[in-house]
């Protein structure tokens, strides 16, 4: 089931996911908005982390992704990784 | 380091984004200064940012009807429209050891040059983080970077005046019936340089902004190089101009 989360992030900006799910497991996720992401090209990182989440892995997911994208360099501007995390809760059954 | 200083020019809007992704490359190749351009677009554009969805954002068939223009940037950010006549527009490009390594530092910096030009002309702004100027509590410029092959980009708006009516045939912004509470919302939200100081002229806000932008800088003006001139006519056709780039989300 594709499900679209809409949220525009408290003092950050704006992020829509289509977020894939199936028998509980995320299978595909697509970030778009008008956030800032440096580099650009982590996009992909950030929307395949999510992919094989399930709601009992999705917290260890997260920080996970969060530590990997620290370890590059990557900056987000405008959300957060948890407030992804929480976006793709709301998409999981 | 001396800087370069373009000559004002209008282009298309494929053909500015491309400009800029010119310089850049250039500047990461060794074989161009430090660069900043003001410019306007022709004709009138919207821009959308590197993550948007285009379908989403745009009413893509209003901006064919009535003529706009529509590309996407490589920075992120919202959409935005460019007036043929209503906004200055400027890119700064330099290699980023030139800048604080922190963006919103960054932003700081570049954002403190549009606050001092808008001083020069009367304006009381100030940086607004993320990435925004405002005068009293309104918004008065929007702002994007990229950094790149260890080079800085960061292009701008300084809304000169707004036909906010023109914005919202072209932005879309969800159903029509709440057209009206939106377009109440964003002039209560946004400001422009005739709003604030009914006087001055454009060309005085971008002779201020070229005072602010080359303040304690080294800079001769001179044009884009024969090769940058090449790769920005390049990517405007291949990149900017194309279809699968405006569509790729």
């Amino acid at each position: 089931m594709m499900s679209r989360i809409e949220r525009k992030i408290p003092g950050g900006k704006l992020v829509r996911l289509d977020v894939g799910v199936v028998d509980g497991v995320v299978r595909s996720v697509v970030m778009t908005g008008d956030f800032f992401l440096h580099p650009e090209d982590a996009l992909k990182d950030i929307e395949d982390g999510f992919v094989g989440a399930t709601t009992a892995s999705l917290a260890q997911v997260a920080r996970s992704l969060e530590m990997s994208l620290e370890s590059e360099g990557v900056r987000c501007l405008g959300f957060s990784i948890a407030d992804l995390e929480s976006m793709i809760g709301e998409a999981l059954p | 380091m001396n800087w370069r200083l373009l000559p004002f020019q209008a282009a298309s809007a494929a053909m500015n984004m491309a400009i800029d992704e010119a310089i850049l490359e250039s500047i990461a190749e060794g074989k161009s200064p430090p660069t900043i351009r003001f410019y306007a677009w022709r004709p009138s554009a919207v821009s959308i940012g590197v993550f948007q969805e285009a379908a989403k954002e745009v009413r893509l068939d209003v901006c064919r009807a009535k003529g706009v223009d529509v590309v996407r940037r490589i920075t992120g950010g919202g959409a935005v429209y460019h007036d043929a006549d209503g906004e200055i527009t400027y890119s700064i490009l330099a290699p980023e050891s030139m800048f604080p390594k922190g963006i919103t530092e960054s932003y700081h910096l570049i954002c403190g040059w549009i606050v001092d030009g808008l001083a020069k002309v009367g304006i009381e702004g100030q940086f607004h983080p993320i990435n925004d100027v405002i005068a009293g509590d309104k918004k008065i410029s929007g702002n994007a970077q990229t950094r790149r092959k260890k080079v800085l980009l960061q292009h701008g708006t300084i809304l000169y005046d707004l036909d906010v009516d023109t914005m919202f045939d072209v932005l879309d912004v969800g159903p029509i019936k709440i057209k009206d509470k939106v377009i109440t919302n964003v002039k209560q939200r946004v400001t422009s340089v005739r709003d604030l100081a009914p006087g001055v002229s454009k060309d005085e806000v971008l002779d201020a902004m070229r005072w602010a932008f080359l303040a304690e800088k080294r800079w001769s003006k001179a044009p884009l190089s024969d090769d940058e001139r090449i790769v920005a006519e390049r990517l405007a056709r291949q990149k900017y101009g194309s279809k699968d780039w405006l569509m790729r989300r």
